[in-house]
């Protein structure tokens, strides 16, 4: 079966004066319907960007160069505004990272819930109410019929982040993006949401690709994790083996920096060293070389290309492979 | 369902406005004034474009703000000049803010060219001495009500077209947008429904104070004499007495009135319009 969601060669550019500024550079994997896809990676790795042009929502200056973006089969880049207009929201939902302004100030949640059922599906206000009122519950809250007549600032952010769901949910989407849709919120609640999100997966079946930063989410509810660096995919595996045998110098040092509740405390927690280069698309070679432990010795550096060492798995860092098969 | 739902949404709003104690005064006495005015057939003693006394007559138990330099009683000028002037007042704000809104909304929303040409205009008109313009606008059209609407309802308009365009560039950075483009929302909608009713606050609350403000340029215009034309009384035109210097030594009673009615109605319009900023401001909400 061939799957949800296919990335193929995925080429992004963004307008920086009179020049183009390579964002994504070949970029590819797939979401098959009913998995939880997680793109990992740190600020500025071009993981929301990729998340953006599946509905062509990048900002003006952004531009899909190449690549195709097949959704069922249909290439989404090449279809017009109004094509796309039919998929979003009804094929694709997606979810935002920021829950300030998520939700329209002068509405209440009730009307903005319904209103792309009643776009979209062409049901009737009533319905769309009943509707509504189930997805809350759904979400967790209980008197949904309380909120529903509520206006967002009346509602704490965990509240919001659920509304937001829920909307995202209301026309039953085959596929789900939601971006970094915990970052906002404290523990708790994130770890309700992203409960939330994995019982809906068992249950409608549907597909979600996960973008976020927070190694702690993957390990939680991913089945398949790429991982993004400089625009480029360095890293893909299903989670588990990703998560206990990382096998690019990124994913390991991404790893390593996050705090375990019984780490020695004197100890600094590890930090990778600089930043992701900012103009990253007219590097060659290894776009990690800099930052690397390996680094600017390593005898790899000039290779710049996806390896595949066993089925479903693919690294950019031949080195980390050999050093993988010798143990 | 969106209607019922709005009820409770107006209590705590009354309760930020009714805070400013000021506004409150004000706003009974606009609403008095605003009252007297509509009701002057009824309140009037004397029709306001008639003779009715003698000559410059000080106020009597007959006429209580005196007569005029023909003999018409002051008080019906003043209470029918105030109809005229809240009149031109509000047609003006009425054109300027519609115009103000529509090329806001396409300005902000749309950006790029469109939004640059749409700038340069307000810029431009902005840029004109304004009562130079007005003068001259009033010169070439026959003076009169009408064209003061429309003389002011076209220049004023800048600076709310600069407000709402403000308000669309942040608004469409919003997430809500962004949500609606990403739920396959059309355009229209996302202009119309989501963004349009987002401006309405600081709009209603800018136009108050291009209420006020008419409310002055029409005084001065009829004062000028390229306003409102007698025999119609217009608050301004009123005034017009006063250019003469032994009205203003020695008869108070036929421009005091006329510019007190202007000063309260200017000073409790623009109170009103700052409590119903603090009371629309979502900043202070849950207060």
């Amino acid at each position: 079966m061939p799957a949800l969601l296919s990335i193929r060669d995925l080429e992004i550019s963004f307008r920086q004066g009179k020049r183009l500024m390579p964002a994504v550079s070949g970029v590819s994997f797939d979401v098959n319907a009913g998995e939880i896809v997680s793109l990992v990676g740190e600020s500025g790795s071009g993981k929301s960007v990729t998340a953006l042009s599946v509905l062509g929502l990048l900002s003006r200056q952004g531009k899909v160069q190449g690549g195709q973006i097949l959704f069922d089969g249909k290439n989404l880049a090449a279809l017009s505004e109004t094509e796309l207009d039919r998929i979003r929201g009804k094929e694709i939902a997606m979810i935002f990272q920021d829950i300030m302004y998520s939700l329209n100030p002068v509405f209440t949640i009730g009307s903005q819930l319904t209103e792309g059922m009643r776009r979209h599906l062409g049901v009737s206000g009533e319905e769309a109410w009943r509707e509504g009122k189930r997805l809350l519950s759904r979400t967790g809250i209980r008197d949904a019929e309380q909120v529903m007549k509520k206006y967002p600032h009346m509602l704490s952010g965990g509240m919001r982040q659920r509304v937001m769901i829920a909307m995202a949910l209301s026309c039953k989407p085959r596929l789900l993006i939601a971006d970094e849709p915990t970052t906002a919120l404290d523990v708790t609640i994130q770890y309700q949401i992203i409960q939330l999100l994995k019982s809906l997966r068992d249950e409608e079946g549907m597909a979600v690709l996960l973008i976020t930063h927070d190694i702690g989410v993957v390990a939680e509810i991913a089945d398949r994790v790429v991982v993004m660096y400089a625009g480029q995919c360095v890293e893909e595996a299903d989670a588990e083996t990703l998560l206990s045998r990382p096998a690019h110098p990124y994913t390991r040092a991404l790893m390593r920096a996050v705090p375990g509740l019984h780490d020695d405390r004197s100890v600094l927690l590890y930090a990778i060293p600089g930043r992701v280069p900012e103009q990253y698309g007219l590097m060659t070679g290894c776009r990690f070389a800099p930052r690397c432990p390996w680094g600017e010795n390593c005898p790899d550096k000039e290779k710049d290309r996806l390896i595949s060492p066993a089925p479903g798995r693919l690294c950019r860092c031949p080195r980390a492979l050999g050093g993988e098969d010798h143990a | 369902m969106r209607k019922k739902d709005l009820s409770g949404k107006y209590g705590p709003l009354l309760r930020r406005f009714v805070r400013h104690k000021a506004a409150v005064v004000c706003l009974f006495v606009l609403t008095a004034l605003i009252l007297m005015a509509l009701l002057a057939p009824w309140i009037t003693p004397y029709e306001p474009t008639k003779p009715t006394g003698a000559f410059s007559q000080p106020p009597t138990a007959e006429h209580i703000l005196g007569t005029d330099k023909i003999g018409r009683d002051m008080f019906s000028r003043i209470l029918y000049g105030m109809r005229v002037s809240l009149l031109v007042g509000l047609l003006a704000t009425l054109i300027s803010t519609l115009i103000g809104v529509a090329l806001g909304l396409v300005s902000g929303y749309f950006g790029g060219a469109i939004d640059k040409a749409i700038m340069g205009f307000t810029d431009m008109v902005m840029s004109f001495p304004y009562i130079l313009l007005v003068l001259v606008a009033a010169a070439i059209f026959q003076p009169g009500m009408w064209s003061i609407v429309l003389i002011l309802g076209f220049v004023d308009w800048p600076g709310v077209a600069r407000l709402v365009r403000g308000n669309v560039l942040s608004l469409r950075e919003t997430n809500f947008v962004k949500n609606d483009l990403a739920s396959g929302m059309p355009g229209r909608y996302i202009l119309f429904s989501e963004i349009l009713p987002n401006t309405i606050a600081p709009v209603l609350v800018y136009a108050t104070s291009v209420f006020a403000l008419s409310i002055l340029d029409e005084a001065a215009l009829s004062f000028l004499g390229m306003g409102v034309q007698k025999p119609t009384p217009s608050l301004g035109n009123i005034l017009q007495g006063a250019e003469s210097l032994s009205v203003l030594t020695d008869k108070p009673w036929l421009w005091v009135p006329a510019g007190t009615v202007i000063v309260l109605l200017v000073v409790c319009i623009n109170f009103v319009g700052d409590a119903l900023r603090d009371a629309l401001d979502p900043r202070n909400a849950e207060g």
